[in-house]
């Protein structure tokens, strides 16, 4: 499953990680486990490829990063998403919604899939 | 899921505090940030029902090539944090100097002590390192000063080398195996008189060689030449010094007359403004030709025909190629031979050959030199940390008695107060040193130490940032917030 979708998630990885910190904001981890436990585990995230996406998002400014202390008592680093990225994440999601949905109507053309 | 706790403020163990004086440790902070993803990710797998070590390995697994993730996280945060910084420094320098310069005089007296402190200590060592510089290290303003030594002689009841009498001179300038030539100066006090006005002043009685030997050209006028001299014409080179004291720098100075204890004589010229003999210590405001040594003091006849005595400081100039060694060699058998021939006066005397930058100041103490110096410069270095240490005592003493302001400052700022704001204040901090410490440094051209206490005070802001401010948000009390706020 996760070699089958990694292409896909190599350009809607950072769409993903600013969904997930829309609710609240969180470390690394709960990043991942939010994905997995949102999509029953229909998309596993590459978690070699999720630090270094969340650094290239941090360096567009559309999340931000502070030291804090995570509920087991350990020392964490924490995400939240910015106002820039909240905007980018409406527009990217709208451009995805479309994009899907368009997919989606040829693929439901006729002739139709045996 | 759960999720945890917003953010509280990180509270490490107080001693890791003390390791961070050299800014964030990017390394400890990607493993840090890195393994916890792996503990979580292993807590979740035993939550499931896998053996400790089983989950381990499948987090481990999961997380896919660590070294490589790990390798380009440090490097990508080492690039942010330099330009972080480095644009942050930027932007608040000219800001941080306004403030600097508004909080140095609103505390004149921490200001002037500050100051003090500062001047003594960089005054102290810059003076020591003048002295040091241009007594041992600067070469002497002649041409090819490398292949410049100077001869020394010790007889038997001496123990330091010193000056050797005319007459061995001229043996030992023979020895042209070894010495391209040779040069010598006797230098006494005589009464020089320029129109009414006589005092008494340095006069250096050179050998007809010394100045074409040295190859130094005169600011004015000319210098005597050896044919000249030999014909005992009666001809003074003064030194520049001496030019500005007694002549104030008069462009017609060359062809006036001066008298050397009674005895006239012409000046021919004016030695440039950085040559003053060939001595470290010794600045000569005139030079004569040794010829009229004799006429201008009689009682010298004696001294110049004996071998015994000394008076005469002899320096010379290697052949090519010639090693010290060499040099020493071909003068131990010349003295061989002089004790041989004149054993009255010449019993149980020996030559030393040295390096001119190595006889400094003069042959008989130089041994003793880099020791000697060693000790100056580490007790004027120890005088400016003593400074250094004491200005920094100053601010922390003003930085305690400034708790209050930097809370509450650090409160009402939007950041945290542990990450930019303290950089910022800590910028304020070395930038409000920097003028104190550049109003005395104007004038100390050559101050190696320049730059160092900026740096102390740099890093050691830095330092008590995390040593004392980093608990600054318990110091104000929440309730004081909207109080501040309120106009």
């Amino acid at each position: 499953m996760a070699t089958r979708t990694g292409e896909l998630l190599q350009g809607t990885l950072g769409i993903l990680i600013l969904k997930a910190l829309l609710a609240d904001s969180t470390h690394g981890y709960g990043i991942a486990r939010w994905i997995e436990q949102t999509t029953r585990d229909t998309l596993r995230i590459e978690e070699g490829s999720l630090y270094p996406a969340l650094r290239r998002l941090e360096d567009r400014r559309l999340i931000a990063s502070e030291w804090g202390i995570s509920d087991n008592n350990r020392r964490a680093r924490y995400y939240r998403i910015t106002a820039d990225g909240r905007a980018h994440l409406r527009a990217e999601a709208a451009a995805w919604t479309r994009y899907a949905g368009a997919v989606t109507t040829v693929l439901r053309a006729a002739p139709a899939l045996a | 899921m759960t999720r945890p706790t917003p953010p509280a403020a990180p509270r490490p163990a107080t001693w890791r505090r003390y390791l961070r004086f050299w800014g964030p440790n990017v390394g400890a902070d990607v493993r840090d940030e890195l393994q916890f993803h792996i503990d979580m990710r292993t807590r979740e797998f035993e939550a499931r029902g896998m053996d400790p070590q089983d989950a381990r390995q499948a987090a481990l697994a999961r997380f896919g090539d660590m070294a490589r993730v790990d390798a380009a996280l440090q490097s990508h945060d080492r690039r942010v944090d330099r330009t972080a910084s480095v644009r942050e420094f930027a932007t608040n320098v000219g800001a941080d100097v306004r403030h600097a310069v508004r909080a140095l005089r609103r505390a004149p007296g921490f200001a002037t002590a500050a100051i003090l402190c500062l001047a003594l200590g960089t005054g102290a060592t810059a003076t020591v390192f003048a002295v040091v510089d241009a007594l041992l290290l600067q070469p002497l303003p002649v041409q090819h000063p490398g292949n410049l030594v100077v001869i020394a002689t010790t007889s038997s009841g001496m123990t330091l080398p010193g000056d050797d009498s005319y007459q061995n001179y001229l043996d030992i300038q023979g020895t042209h195996a070894v010495l391209e030539d040779a040069a010598a100066s006797l230098t006494d006090a005589f009464n020089i008189r320029v129109g009414n006005q006589t005092d008494l002043r340095t006069v250096q009685a050179v050998s007809e060689n010394y100045w074409p030997m040295l190859g130094v050209r005169p600011v004015l006028g000319r210098t005597f030449t050896p044919e000249e001299a030999r014909a005992r014409a009666p001809f003074a080179v003064i030194g520049y010094r001496y030019w500005q004291q007694a002549f104030g720098g008069a462009p017609d100075v060359v062809g006036r007359a001066v008298s050397v204890d009674g005895i006239p004589l012409t000046i021919a010229g004016v030695a440039p403004r950085d040559f003053t003999g060939a001595h470290p210590m010794i600045i000569p405001d005139l030079w004569v030709p040794v010829t009229l040594l004799y006429e201008i003091d009689p009682s010298t006849h004696d001294q110049m025909q004996r071998r015994a005595g000394g008076g005469f400081r002899i320096i010379g100039r290697l052949q090519k190629g010639v090693s010290l060694a060499t040099a020493q060699s071909a003068l131990n058998v010349l003295a061989t031979h002089l004790q041989h021939q004149y054993p009255a006066d010449d019993e149980g005397k020996r030559f030393v050959v040295q390096r001119e930058l190595r006889a400094r100041p003069d042959i008989a103490v130089s041994d003793l030199v880099p020791r000697v110096a060693v000790v100056f410069m580490a007790l004027t270095t120890l005088v400016l940390l003593i400074a250094c240490a004491n200005v920094a005592s100053l601010m922390l003493a003003r930085a305690n008695g400034r708790r209050t302001e930097l809370a509450v400052r650090s409160a009402l700022s939007r950041r945290r107060a542990t990450s930019a704001s303290t950089r910022r204040s800590r910028t304020h901090r070395a930038t409000s040193s920097a003028p104190c410490a550049g109003r005395h440094r104007k004038d100390q051209g050559r101050v190696p130490a320049a730059g160092l206490d900026l740096v102390i005070c740099f890093r050691g802001g830095n330092y008590a940032d995390r040593v004392l401010f980093v608990p600054q948000r318990e110091f104000v009390p929440r309730d004081i917030l909207p109080a501040v706020a309120r106009p």
